[in-house]
């Protein structure tokens, strides 16, 4: 594994919002096939540095490595396809007034460059039988004729998970993947996103509040805390440190 | 709870037997149309379907990515001259017509290469901005006659048809429309209309599918030109005259208004709504000068009842109906709790195995 490049390497990466650091300098290596969790109270720049790496936003200095590959300057929706990003964002990303089917057929058909076909109507229904074997696997068929729009909120998120996957992602980045989910959806997920990881090949990044998510899934995490990076480590060794525990036990209890 | 069919969301159906049924009854209707209304009223309906093919290409944009153009009479009026000057040079139809397509959708093309960067409320700024001037420079050129345009376009004889038998004027115009209307279906329904759908939901979780959300936008507005370019053009040969009115921003909103009216999700939204403000200002501007208060009030009446148009009608009464049992007591549609947003729970910050820590080992 060794002779891999890193799936992700962030060096020294500095970004600003109207004055504000979001992200201080951040440095950061994950190795090919990890998963791998960022954790951090709010405001600590994890949604920044996913922006950062998906390509939604520009570091002000410092450069983003994917598979071996700068990519600092490929627009986000090249990196999908150059590099293989793909991304769930933290409120679910869905287009609510078309089908379950149709969200994820859209997906497909981007992901296999049918979408500029503008005659052919096949293709269309090549992607709907591809989309509904990646519900399938995200056993959201009993829906998948439903607008997206009439999902709950743990529904939504794996939907689009699904788009995320037909997409043959190198990396997925998961921003928050159990937020507003219920306790059983929490558990589903957490097997789901275990289960499309163990099948190998794919890099998977976190970001996550819930903290037994965290342990139960992550082989290494990364602390985060207003835009820098504490450390990064196993998740015993993390849990042991005790300027961790000062963020997450201080903080709790100064906003008791 | 019934869901409003939005422009593409039937793709991934094959067309049916009442949409056969539909289109038969349209050829027949088209057919004996001559017949039905007599010779003095065809000019009208000519105008009338030349205006459903034009607020169909609207619809591209506005329904298929919202992408908000008020500018397109620029590329209609583009259309009329190009038949007006190929007429005068006694180029047959389908090459005049043709010219009428490229000049449009070449035009169209500069501007969406001009107007790249911007979206919403600036992209339709700019796109008005762009066709007044081209308005205002038309109006100057002498060889395009100026304000008083290009008088006199005559319909050259194809294939031995005599295009001053009004009924056969009508055929010619209503087989083009058609040929229109055939074309912007395939293009609404074929994957990159879904695209352009999706870029409409969601341009940003569109980008994150690898979707180049400015270049799709560009051919949409290209094709949508082009469009606006053969109705134009048809408009050149029906009108016989073509005057700078064809470009101007009134020209852009009227095709906005009937959308309105028939919907932008349906793909015959904007149709029913070119018949129907067609009929009404014909009706009307003969009737009283306050036609447009009137028209104004129509507007207003139906946005208000009917958001999405005239054609969802059958959704409000259905969606009144299931209300109306909601109230009586059975549970909710999945649809209204879908809605309501949930709240994340990332105010809650704790660390597992907190008591543990407090005994290490």
């Amino acid at each position: 594994m060794s002779g891999d490049p890193s799936a992700v390497e962030v060096r020294g990466v500095v970004k600003r919002f109207a004055g504000n650091l979001a992200l201080d300098d951040v440095s950061l290596v994950i190795p090919a096939g990890q998963l791998h969790a960022i954790i951090g109270p709010n405001g600590a720049g994890k949604s920044t540095l996913f922006g950062v790496i998906a390509g939604e936003h520009r570091p002000d200095r410092g450069t983003v490595w994917v598979a071996g590959r700068d990519v600092t300057r490929i627009a986000a929706h090249r990196r999908v396809r150059a590099v293989g990003v793909a991304r769930a964002f933290q409120v679910a990303r869905i287009f609510p007034e078309m089908s379950v089917r149709q969200n994820v057929a859209a997906a497909v058909i981007a992901a296999n460059g049918s979408a500029r076909q503008f005659w052919r109507v096949k293709p269309l229904r090549v992607a709907s039988v591809v989309a509904d074997e990646a519900l399938e696997r995200l056993s959201l068929v009993p829906v998948a004729g439903r607008p997206a729009r009439a999902l709950s909120q743990g529904d939504r998120k794996r939907l689009e998970i699904a788009m995320a996957l037909v997409l043959r992602p190198r990396l997925l980045l998961l921003d928050e993947p159990t937020a507003g989910m219920s306790p059983e959806e929490t558990a589903a997920t957490v097997e789901l996103i275990r289960g499309i990881w163990s099948l190998g090949g794919l890099t998977v990044m976190l970001t996550e509040h819930d903290m037994q998510v965290v342990f139960d899934l992550a082989q290494q995490l990364t602390v985060m805390d207003r835009g820098h990076v504490l450390c990064s480590g196993e998740p015993e060794t993390i849990r042991g440190r005790d300027d961790v525990r000062e963020i997450y036990l201080g903080r709790a209890h100064g906003a008791a | 709870m019934s869901s409003p069919r939005t422009a593409g969301l039937a793709v991934l159906r094959r067309p049916r037997a009442p949409a056969a049924a539909g289109l038969l009854t349209l050829g027949v209707l088209a057919i004996a149309w001559p017949q039905l209304v007599g010779s003095s009223a065809l000019f009208f309906w000519e105008t009338t379907v030349i205006a459903v093919l034009f607020a169909t290409s609207v619809n591209l944009l506005f329904g298929g990515g919202r992408i908000p153009s008020f500018g397109q009479a620029a590329f209609y009026g583009a259309g009329a001259y190009a038949v007006a000057e190929a007429a005068s040079r006694s180029w047959p139809v389908p090459l005049a017509l043709l010219l009428a397509v490229v000049v449009a959708g070449a035009l169209a093309m500069v501007t969406s290469l001009i107007t790249w960067r911007a979206a919403g409320l600036a992209f339709a700024m700019l796109t008005l901005a762009i066709a007044q001037a081209i308005y205002t420079l038309v109006v100057q050129v002498s060889w395009l006659g100026g304000y008083n345009g290009i008088p006199g376009i005559s319909v050259p004889a194809l294939a031995g048809i005599n295009f001053y038998n009004p009924a056969n004027l009508w055929y010619l115009d209503v087989v083009c429309v058609a040929i229109g209307m055939l074309v912007f279906w395939r293009v609404m329904h074929s994957p990159f209309g879904h695209t352009l759908n999706s870029i409409r939901e969601d341009p940003v979780r569109a980008a994150f599918l690898g979707v180049n959300i400015r270049a799709y936008r560009a051919v949409a507005f290209t094709i949508a030109g082009c469009g606006a370019g053969l109705a134009g053009g048809l408009f050149a040969y029906v009108n016989q005259v073509v005057t700078p009115d064809s470009l101007y921003w009134t020209q852009s909103a009227t095709p906005i208004i009937m959308l309105l009216l028939g919907g932008i999700t349906y793909y015959w939204g904007p149709a029913v709504g070119a018949v129907l403000l067609s009929a009404l200002l014909n009706y009307l501007t003969q009737a009283t000068t306050n036609y447009l208060l009137y028209i104004g009030l129509l507007l207003l009446a139906v946005l208000i009842v009917m958001p999405r148009g005239l054609l969802s009608l059958p959704t409000v009464v259905s969606d009144l109906w299931s209300r109306g049992r909601v109230a009586s007591g059975s549970r909710s549609s999945g649809a209204r709790t879908g809605l309501v947003p949930v709240g994340s729970s990332t105010d809650t910050v704790a660390m597992p195995g907190e008591q543990d820590q407090e005994n290490p080992p």
